[in-house]
């Protein structure tokens, strides 16, 4: 029976418990016939599954069939509940519960299939934020780069979107075209350098016990029990297919993606580089790392550097990860623990180092970097003088300046300030392993062995000449110019810094200022203060104090009869709008007009208006 | 000059400010700038606009022009307000800091005679207008309802023809409850119709529970309002009405971009709508720094089209200033005019107090002697030296056994210590 027929029998049958007669289950087919599919609930849910099956056999169409189905069936629902309305057998809750496993439908499959739709068909979306996965397009864009086989024009990448998500257990090997038997030769594969190493024991045994899991044990790994399924597996040919995943495993791969991750597994190991997506490159690493595909560490190793040296152009990405891992594999091996310290050519690169050969970016180094290379102890600055400088921004600048000019000055002399100030020692150093790794293998911590930078005595004598200078230009004593100071100090013999550096940025920038004034406000004469004091007696002439004349005013009889209604001056402002509203005059309108009135001859205002009330401002007898 | 103006003048010396009425008779050395101040101002009110930009260095006294061209405002019976650009209030913002201004400007609004509810007697001036068409009428009575609607209905018609954005309705409703409050002396009612004026009502919900009114004034409309304002205080009466925007680098000082610009469009719209005749009568100056008006990247000048219209008379120089452009340049005081204000601070400290004044022409150049280097280096401003000045005589008046010189030292003395003191502050800060 296919998974087809399972489904369409539950959707149309379930109510009936066919599909549990089908399944061998016939009590629960006999209980679903009297309850009618456990009141409807027992047969959504069969049907869900039943579509969950169909899904993992299949990998197309699943969505449009879901869609199609869930709009059928919910259609047929609520056409079969909506007949019965109005007729005698008209059963309300049934009715209700109809209408509500329907609407229950077209909400799990149709915006369920959208959620899908959403996480797995914009790739490109989430790769953005992807560490671990490059995107397609970037894979289909860089095709041309390395399409080192004829094979591969055969193929010929067809990209599609991976519209179906599946679990590799239920694969069926057969009908992808697997075969089995030794595909490589893992001799060929070793590097020389790395020939020599050997799988430590205990990793050993952690994969036999994962294999062959005891009574002990609680949990395996399905990634070794897959990877140990499929080392032995090859395709003979297969089509190109996106994938992209974070921590890609192989449990994550569909069939035909399974198919082109054992093709071109085989391509690889037999020296074909093709064009792949980056999960499976990672997939492959992971199988390497854990020991599950080969338990080889010299061909372990050697493959992933490998991989590394083929890859990395095409997806830059993988230098963040793989060199790491080869580096942690070779300490877990304890490569770096047998060699001697002159066999080591790994250094770390150091910031410091780098801008100043370079000289570039010495601005944008941090100050702690800098001190981090001399010895503060050994400053002939006082303590208190060290705590000034700290976190003065000015001072951290020209130390900046005048060290990267002093590095420059040594560049300029063809002077190798990489063997004058740094030297190169070797640094042992113990960390653990494989961060960011699925496996569940135990790691120990692994030891290494790496060349490092480290300033030498040069370097700090140098940096705490340049401290002492930057000190003196940034705190000079009172009324003293920085340069003339700096100057002084040098010729009294105060910093050992190379005399043709000192002149260079020091007196011959002071010799400039002699020939040419660097402050305008220098150039401009000084302004002597002086005063003309014909111009003076020209235009000072005494102010004459007029008096004003008290002239009787005359006021109009209606303002008259107006100010009558004041009593001592004050009069209640609601008063006062009765008054004028019976004149048909606006009160402030009113006012205004009076005070602009009489402005002039008196000078201020004769009524002024308070919150609640008016003032008079001139005497009554001036008035009458 | 009156004894008003002495009065005024006295109080406002004594504490550092600028004197309300007679400020010309302390003034020095702004002849030319007061005439063309004069000149613009007579233009005005024969119903041009303009839109003058004061700029002068911190202390060159921008504020001291300001003060004068309203005094000189209220002898042409114009109507003034000051408005000092704040943090909160610009001329465009979203959170109702242009609405803010606005408020402002209403506010401090003020006349010859009134200093406060100017914009009341203005309004009531114009609906009096109003009612006097009527009033001639032999059995005209205020109370009478059939003359209220016809007084209602011409009220109407006329916000009409004036308002161009708000459709009219809204703000001739409040007009007319602001008129039937009045006759019926409901106080409450008239200030709420007043607040709608002056826009303080935050938000539509707040005016529509008063007013009944669907309209607010706000961020986006109360340019259009305060052109409506003008047209009333001239209707209302006066020549015009002069508004003077002070602390205009707190536009320049706002950080963001986008909004800055946005003030300065604004700017630009009332320069463009003051100079094309879009408006009559109204008289704007701004105050500024040279940094604000010059500075290519914040200032106006990073705003093409103002920097076009802004920039200076080439030909004009330390010398020969052309003061009719749109920007007047503030030049520094000379020695000579500091003495003469000097000496015109003794006559009227002498006018005042009524007494002989023992000061020799020769001390008072001792003085500005003292003063001179602090001047040149932008450490004290004129209006500070007129006060310490002020001081001075005011301690001479009362202890007349003292003479100058003593004084000037003693201070020096002071400077000089309580400085050293600064100074040994700072360095334990920058110890730490």
């Amino acid at each position: 029976m296919t998974a087809l027929t399972r489904l369409l029998i539950t959707i149309f049958l379930g109510g009936l418990g066919i599909h549990k007669f089908i399944d061998k289950k016939p009590l629960q087919g006999v209980l679903y016939i009297f309850t009618f599919g456990l009141f409807l609930f027992g047969w959504i849910i069969d049907i869900v599954m039943a579509v969950q099956f169909y899904n993992k056999t299949r990998i197309d169409k699943i969505e449009n069939t879901c869609k199609i189905l869930a709009i059928i069936f919910s259609a047929i629902l609520l056409i079969g509940s909506f007949g019965q309305i109005g007729t005698e057998d008209f059963d309300f809750i049934s009715f209700l519960l109809s209408l509500i496993s329907s609407i229950a439908i077209i909400k799990i499959f149709i915006i369920d299939n959208k959620n899908h739709e959403l996480s797995y068909g914009n790739i490109n979306v989430t790769h953005k934020s992807n560490n671990h996965v490059n995107s397609v397009q970037s894979n289909t864009s860089n095709t041309d780069v390395s399409s080192s086989t004829s094979e591969n024009e055969d193929l010929g990448f067809r990209i599609r979107v991976s519209s179906g998500y599946n679990r590799n257990t239920d694969i069926n090997d057969n009908k992808i075209g697997v075969l089995s038997g030794n595909y490589y030769n893992e001799q060929e594969m070793i590097l020389d350098k790395y020939k020599d190493l050997k799988t430590p024991n205990y990793i050993i045994i952690q994969i036999n016990e994962q294999l062959n899991p005891t009574g002990s044990m609680y949990y395996v790994d399905d990634m070794v029990e897959l990877s140990n399924k499929y080392k032995d597996k090859y395709v003979e040919s297969a089509d190109f297919y996106p994938f992209s995943s974070y921590w890609a495993q192989i449990r994550d791969l569909n069939e035909y993606q399974l198919k082109w991750y054992l093709f071109w597994r085989k391509e690889f190991l037999n020296g074909h580089i093709l064009d792949t997506d980056i999960s499976y490159i990672f997939i492959f690493s992971y199988e390497l790392i854990c020991y599950t595909f080969n338990q080889n560490a010299a061909f372990n190793v050697s493959v992933l550097e490998k991989l590394y040296n083929s890859y990395k152009e095409l997806f830059p990405k993988l230098s963040n990860y793989l060199p790491e891992w080869i580096d942690d594999m070779l300490s877990e091996v304890g490569y770096f623990f047998n060699k001697n310290d002159n066999e080591i050519d790994n250094v770390e690169e150091d910031m410091l180092v780098n801008s100043l050969t370079s000289m570039s970016d010495l601005d944008k180094i941090n100050i702690n970097i800098w001190r981090k290379h001399y010895n503060e102890n050994k400053s002939e600055l006082t303590n208190k003088q060290l705590s000034l400088i700290y976190g003065n921004q000015k001072f951290n600048n020209r130390l900046k300046k005048y060290a990267g000019s002093l590095a420059k000055y040594y560049i300029d002399n063809k002077i190798d300030i990489v063997k004058k100030w740094f030297e190169i020692k070797v640094v042992t150093e113990k960390k653990s392993l494989f961060n960011s790794v699925p496996c569940s293998l135990e790691r120990r911590e692994g030891t290494f062995k790496y060349k490092k930078f480290f300033s030498n005595s040069v370097f700090e004598h140098d940096l705490n000449q340049i401290t002492k200078l930057c000190f003196d230009l940034v705190f000079p004593p009172d009324n003293v110019s920085e340069n003339d100071y700096v100057i002084n100090q040098y010729s009294e013999g105060k910093y050992e810094l190379p005399e043709e550096f000192f002149y260079m940025y020091f007196k011959r920038k002071t010799k400039k200022d002699d020939s040419l004034p660097s402050n305008k406000e220098d150039t401009l004469p000084k302004k002597e203060f002086s005063i003309d004091m014909n111009v003076v007696s020209d235009n000072s002439k005494k102010i004459d104090f007029v008096k004003s004349n008290s002239k009787k005013i005359d006021f109009s009889e209606d303002e008259i009869d107006f100010f009558k209604l004041f009593e001592d001056s004050v009069l209640e402002k609601r008063k006062a709008q009765q008054y004028f509203i019976k004149k048909g005059v606006m009160l402030n309108a009113y006012i205004t007009k009076l005070n602009e009135k009489y402005y002039s001859s008196i000078n201020k205002e004769v009524v002024s208006i308070e919150d609640d009330v008016l003032r008079l401002n001139i005497e009554t007898e001036e008035i009458i | 000059m009156t004894e008003a103006q002495l009065n005024d003048i006295v109080t406002a010396l004594n504490s550092g400010l600028v004197p309300r009425s007679g400020i010309e008779n302390i003034m020095v050395g702004r002849e030319d700038v007061i005439e063309q101040i004069d000149k613009d101002l007579e233009n005005v009110k024969n119903g041009l606009s303009m839109t003058k930009f004061i700029i002068g260095k911190y202390g060159t006294g921008k504020s001291f022009m300001q003060a004068l061209i309203t005094q000189k405002g209220y002898d042409k019976n114009f109507v003034v307000s000051k408005v000092d650009f704040s943090p909160y209030r610009r001329l465009y913002n979203n959170d109702g800091m242009g609405r803010a201004t606005y408020v402002e400007i209403i506010k401090n609004m003020t006349s010859r005679t009134s200093n406060t509810n100017t914009i009341e007697s203005i309004i009531e001036m114009w609906i009096g207008n109003q009612i006097s068409l009527f009033s001639s009428e032999p059995d005209f009575d205020l109370t009478n309802e059939e003359y209220i609607n016809k007084i209602v209905l011409n009220i109407k018609k006329e916000i009409k023809d004036m308002d161009t954005c708000f459709g009219g309705t809204d703000f001739s409703d409040v007009l007319t409850i602001y008129l039937k409050a009045y006759i019926d002396g409901n106080v409450g009612r008239q200030r709420d119709c007043i607040k709608w004026i002056s826009g303080e009502y935050p938000n539509v919900t707040l005016a529509k529970r008063d007013l009944g009114v669907s309209v607010i004034i706000n961020d986006q409309n109360y340019y259009e309002f305060l052109k409506v304002i003008c047209r009333f205080v001239v209707l209302a009466g006066y020549s015009g009405f002069i508004i003077n925007f002070d602390e205009v680098v707190n536009l320049y000082k706002i950080s963001i971009k986008t909004i800055r610009d946005k003030n300065y469009e604004m700017i630009l719209r009332i320069f463009n709508d003051t100079i094309q005749g879009d408006i009559h009568n109204l008289f704007i100056t701004f105050s500024g720094t040279p940094q604000f008006l010059e500075d290519e990247f914040k200032g106006l000048f990073s705003y093409g089209a103002l920097k076009r219209r802004l920039s200076s008379n080439k030909y004009e120089d330390n010398e020969l200033y052309d003061y009719s452009q749109p920007v007047l340049k503030l030049r520094n005081l000379t020695n000579e005019e500091i003495f003469i204000l000097l000496k015109k601070l003794v006559n009227i400290h002498e006018l005042y107090y009524k007494y002989e004044s023992n000061i020799t022409n020769e001390e008072i150049v001792d003085y500005i002697k003292v003063q001179f280097n602090n001047l040149e280096n932008n450490k004290i401003t004129v209006g500070e030296i007129v006060r310490d000045f002020f001081g001075l005589l005011n301690v001479l008046q009362k202890n007349p056994q003292l003479n100058m010189a003593q004084l000037i030292n003693s201070n020096k003395k002071g400077e000089e210590s309580s400085k050293s003191e600064l100074d040994s502050v700072f360095d334990r800060f920058e110890s730490i």
